[in-house]
């Protein structure tokens, strides 16, 4: 009987078709925009996720987060899209540009500092043009796993890919992403080393001290 | 390897000797060799997928810890200003109507049985005419009625038959003679009977030819 209780509650919630929208179309737009790539053409297929959600929402299980469940919707349409403009020979030649870093100005304000919105802004924009270089499946498993912080077994369940593929993908694309925004390696070397160097000097300093 | 923060002084030594023989061969990394999270550890971190034992170390080690956090900074930024930008988009964007409830492809769907019953229409009507051109001819017009009995009419005159020809041949060689024998100057009596015979040859050849009333004249 309390094992009904979230299937219940959740069958309510799809059932206010107005309330879904309102609370989860930033995060499924975001996870669309950013696979596809077209701002217009994500808010299209955001739409189209949440009527077709709302249609069959007799066949949601509850066995998944209603997010989780949204997604593998928008993962399809998205996919029916990428296969559709495969033999659209008339696609269009640019797609509408999305521009986050205008958004840093509206972050909450916990990162007050002019600074750290700079530095924000800039490290957003670098991961968001580092997106851009990966295939379509490391596109996907990245926004899931960073963006939408699914675990890797809801990642496999959505895209139907066995966890280590998942894997795999998700490692190649961290890789590509961390090598494009470039900062890390020689940074975290750098840090490393003076970090290394103090543990270095408390180790000694531990050991004249033992003796 | 990354158990040395938990083992004695004295065997850690012993361990860190082995890791300097392994880096000078060049068999390991130098966070390996310092007994840090390698280059793919922190990714597994990341990714949520690390093994228990480099877990451990990460849990004892704050260089570590802050390599993580220093890989995983730029993704954080990424999913805040992404997710604020989705909020302010998603502000401004209508709510979707029940009424409007058809997705994309349900319209790509109507808009293709529209099309196809648009093209079983325009063949039913064709296909209508062809059958009333050809079939029903012979089944008799009357019943088809005045646009269907016309082409009927049509259609046979378009073919007729070989016995018909010549009926209608001699038929037309005998209104000829018969005109040229009445028009003739022995039958209005202005010849004698041989000059009659020489005029009526020449008359019925020259002023009235007989025409060769084959097929091919009726046709043209």
């Amino acid at each position: 009987m309390t094992q009904l209780e979230p299937v219940v509650r959740t069958g309510s919630e799809l059932d206010d078709i107005e309330s879904l929208v309102r609370t989860y179309r930033p995060r499924l737009l975001r996870f669309v925009t950013f696979s596809i790539g077209d701002a217009d053409l994500a808010e299209s297929i955001t739409q189209d996720c949440f009527l077709k959600a709302y249609n069959s929402r007799a066949n949601f299980r509850g066995d998944c987060s209603v997010n989780t469940w949204l997604t593998s919707i928008a993962l399809n349409l998205i996919r029916d899209q990428q296969r559709l403009q495969k033999f659209r020979f008339w696609r269009q030649a640019r797609a509408t540009a999305i521009d986050i870093t205008d958004a840093a100005s509206f972050l909450p304000s916990n990162e007050s500092s002019p600074e750290s919105r700079v530095l924000v802004k800039e490290k957003a924009g670098q991961v968001q043009a580092a997106l851009e270089h990966l295939s379509p499946n490391q596109r996907t498993v990245f926004l899931m796993r960073f963006a939408e912080e699914m675990d890797l077994a809801e990642i496999a369940a959505v895209t139907r890919m066995p966890i280590n593929t998942v894997k795999t993908h998700l490692h190649r694309a961290l890789k590509s992403v961390r090598a494009q925004v470039g900062s890390m390696p020689g940074n975290l070397a750098a840090d490393h080393h003076s970090i290394a160097a103090e543990a270095g000097h408390a180790d000694d300093s531990e050991r004249r001290s033992s003796r | 390897m990354t158990d040395l923060m938990h083992i004695a002084p004295s065997q850690t030594q012993v361990h860190r000797t082995r890791l300097s023989e392994d880096q000078a061969a060049g068999h390991l990394s130098e966070d390996q060799a310092a007994g840090h999270l390698s280059e793919d550890q922190l990714d597994d971190c990341l990714i949520g997928d690390l093994a228990a034992a480099p877990a451990a170390h990460l849990a004892a080690c704050p260089l570590c810890r802050q390599r993580v956090a220093e890989a995983g900074r730029p993704l954080a930024s990424f999913g805040a200003v992404s997710l604020a930008w989705a909020e302010r988009v998603s502000a401004t964007s209508p709510v979707p109507s029940i009424a409007a409830a058809r997705t994309a492809w349900e319209r790509r769907l109507s808009w293709s049985m529209a099309l196809a019953t648009c093209a079983v229409a325009m063949g039913i009507i064709t296909a209508g005419y062809g059958f009333a051109g050809l079939g029903f001819a012979g089944l008799g017009g009357a019943a088809a009625g005045p646009g269907l009995a016309q082409s009927a009419s049509s259609a046979s005159v378009a073919g007729p038959s070989t016995e018909q020809v010549s009926n209608d041949n001699r038929l037309l060689r005998t209104i000829d003679l018969e005109l040229a024998a009445s028009e003739s100057p022995a039958a209005l009596g202005l010849v004698s009977s041989q000059a009659t015979t020489r005029v009526r040859v020449s008359g019925a050849a020259g002023r009235y030819p007989l025409r060769d009333l084959g097929q091919d004249s009726i046709r043209d």
